[in-house]
């Protein structure tokens, strides 16, 4: 590849792996281009502050808006059309009718699920029956990983993790339920229950991980700690121990956009998604999610989002 | 309809892409639905038609009769971006009056400059550089840039707002930005 490929490449995200690879080898051997890469990523840090500055007419705004509804209104008249003009029951309705027949059904579930503390929603048991979806699975593809995962609700009464799953006992008992991924499903046992309440040994592939990860970003190398971050914060997640696994993604997060590597990136995100999910926290988990598909998309990646659907009791 | 089951039904709005949104607009007439794309892009196409126009006040006229069009076409639109689609319609209006006014659009530097006047800090010297840089690149060059910087388009969306192909908008953007960074590199390198 020329400079210029691997420059625009590196500036859009583009390049693979081996790419990136070279690129690197490039930037290291050949000081001219070095500068090259510098420069433009000056410029791309500035382009954003170098939007000029106009002030939006709140009144136009406002006016058009008025304007519009106005249009609307005299349109579906003249139609015969029943505008949903502060209709909400046509809102609800048309919202319904979309959302049915999209992946936003799971995401609206989970959102909804997310607000209903805080707007007493689920109180009134006409509407809470209007946006039910009658089930509490978690379906979750993750598209950077070879195999989809599934998340399963696991009721505590139903199962308990075994310990080679190593999950933490605050992780069984938060909320009374539990996220995990069906692919790591354990069989489980009462048996290994209590074995679950011991402190998770320690792990030489782990620390193994932990001391490349040392390694790597004692040598700069940005790629190398991103994708070993993503290991380490992966095996945590699996493990239970959230905030573990929240610390070593959020570096490694840090890491693949620095070293610009999209895919992990994307897959830092969807695992941070994971993360908040089964720690309770929906709304950061939709987040997450929201953020791994528009950087995803924004790439040119193929990427199945994460589906959250609701699984009966 | 109680309060909250409204709150809900407007959040509901937000977690739906632009497409969804606007298919509730196409398919339903749905003001609210359109009430939220509006609050979506309301300012993103104004600051567009202020840029393209070069003063306030065309660019409040060719605004106001963007986000009519917007309605009144609902049912052109079928699938592909939302984003590519509105800015398709709001080029082609700039594009036309700017034909009717027969004179090339220029930045309004005064809209920009008041705020910033007096600052010696590094940064200002950069961004006043870096905007007079812009202003002087090849017009198709500045366009992309600017829908991929100042307007926030992914690729496909300028490919399809300026109606070429996606590596065309990849190269003019990339292309625009080696000729940034060739005129700014000696400013670079002292700040």
């Amino acid at each position: 590849m020329t400079n210029d490929e691997l420059l625009a490449g590196f500036l859009d995200r583009s390049l693979n792996e081996d790419q990136l690879l070279e690129f690197q080898a490039r930037r290291e051997s050949d000081p001219e281009f070095a500068q090259q890469v510098f420069t433009m990523l000056r410029i791309e840090e500035a382009l954003p502050i170098a939007a000029p500055s106009i002030s939006a007419p709140v009144a136009l705004f406002q006016s058009v808006e008025a304007t519009v509804a106005n249009h609307i209104a005299q349109q579906a008249a003249h139609l015969g059309i029943a505008a949903s003009v502060g209709g909400f029951g046509s809102m609800i309705k048309s919202t319904l009718s979309t959302v049915a027949t999209s992946v936003w059904t799971y995401a609206t579930a989970a959102g909804l699920a997310a607000i209903g503390a805080g707007v007493a929603y689920f109180s009134d048991p006409s509407t809470a029956q209007s946006f039910s979806t009658g089930s509490r699975v978690v379906a979750v593809s993750d598209a950077p990983r070879a195999q989809p995962v599934e998340l399963r609700l696991v009721a505590p009464h139903e199962e308990t993790p075994s310990r080679a799953q190593r999950v933490s006992s605050d992780r069984m008992s938060r909320n009374g339920v539990e996220w995990t991924t069906a692919a790591d499903v354990p069989k489980f046992s009462n048996r290994t229950h209590r074995l679950d309440v011991q402190a998770p040994s320690a792990d030489p592939a782990l620390e193994s991980l932990l001391g490349d990860l040392d390694r790597s970003r004692n040598a700069s190398d940005l790629v190398r700690s991103a994708q070993i971050g993503l290991a380490i914060g992966r095996t945590y997640r699996e493990r239970g121990q959230h905030t573990l696994a929240e610390r070593y993604l959020g570096k490694s997060l840090v890491d693949a956009r620095q070293s610009r590597v999209v895919e992990y990136e994307v897959e830092v995100l969807t695992e941070l998604a994971l993360n908040a999910n089964a720690t309770g926290r929906r709304t950061d988990a939709q987040g997450y999610a929201q953020k791994a598909q528009s950087v995803a998309e924004r790439a040119g990646i193929t990427y199945q989002p994460l589906e959250f659907t609701d699984s009966p009791d | 309809m109680p309060t909250y089951a409204i709150i809900v039904v407007r959040m509901t709005y937000e977690l739906l892409s632009d497409e969804a949104v606007f298919a509730l607009v196409r398919d339903e007439n749905d003001q609210e639905a359109f009430a939220v794309l509006y609050r979506r892009y309301n300012k993103r196409v104004y600051a567009y038609c202020v840029r393209a126009l070069g003063n306030p006040e065309d660019a409040r006229d060719v605004f106001q009769s963007v986000v009519l069009t917007i309605y009144d076409k609902r049912r052109s639109f079928s699938d592909g971006s939302f984003a590519a689609w509105l800015f398709t319609i709001t080029r082609n209006m700039c594009l036309k009056t700017l034909r009717n006014r027969k004179q090339t659009s220029e930045f309004v530097e005064e809209l920009h400059d008041t705020e910033e006047s007096g600052s010696n800090s590094p940064d200002f010297l950069l961004r006043a550089e870096l905007r007079k840089a812009i202003n002087d690149l090849p017009a198709e060059f500045r366009e992309a840039l600017e829908l991929r910087y100042f307007d926030d388009l992914t690729y496909e969306d300028i490919a399809e707002a300026l109606g070429v192909s996606v590596s065309l908008a990849k190269v003019r953007v990339f292309r625009a930005k080696k000729i940034l960074a060739k005129t700014l590199s000696p400013i670079l390198d002292e700040l």
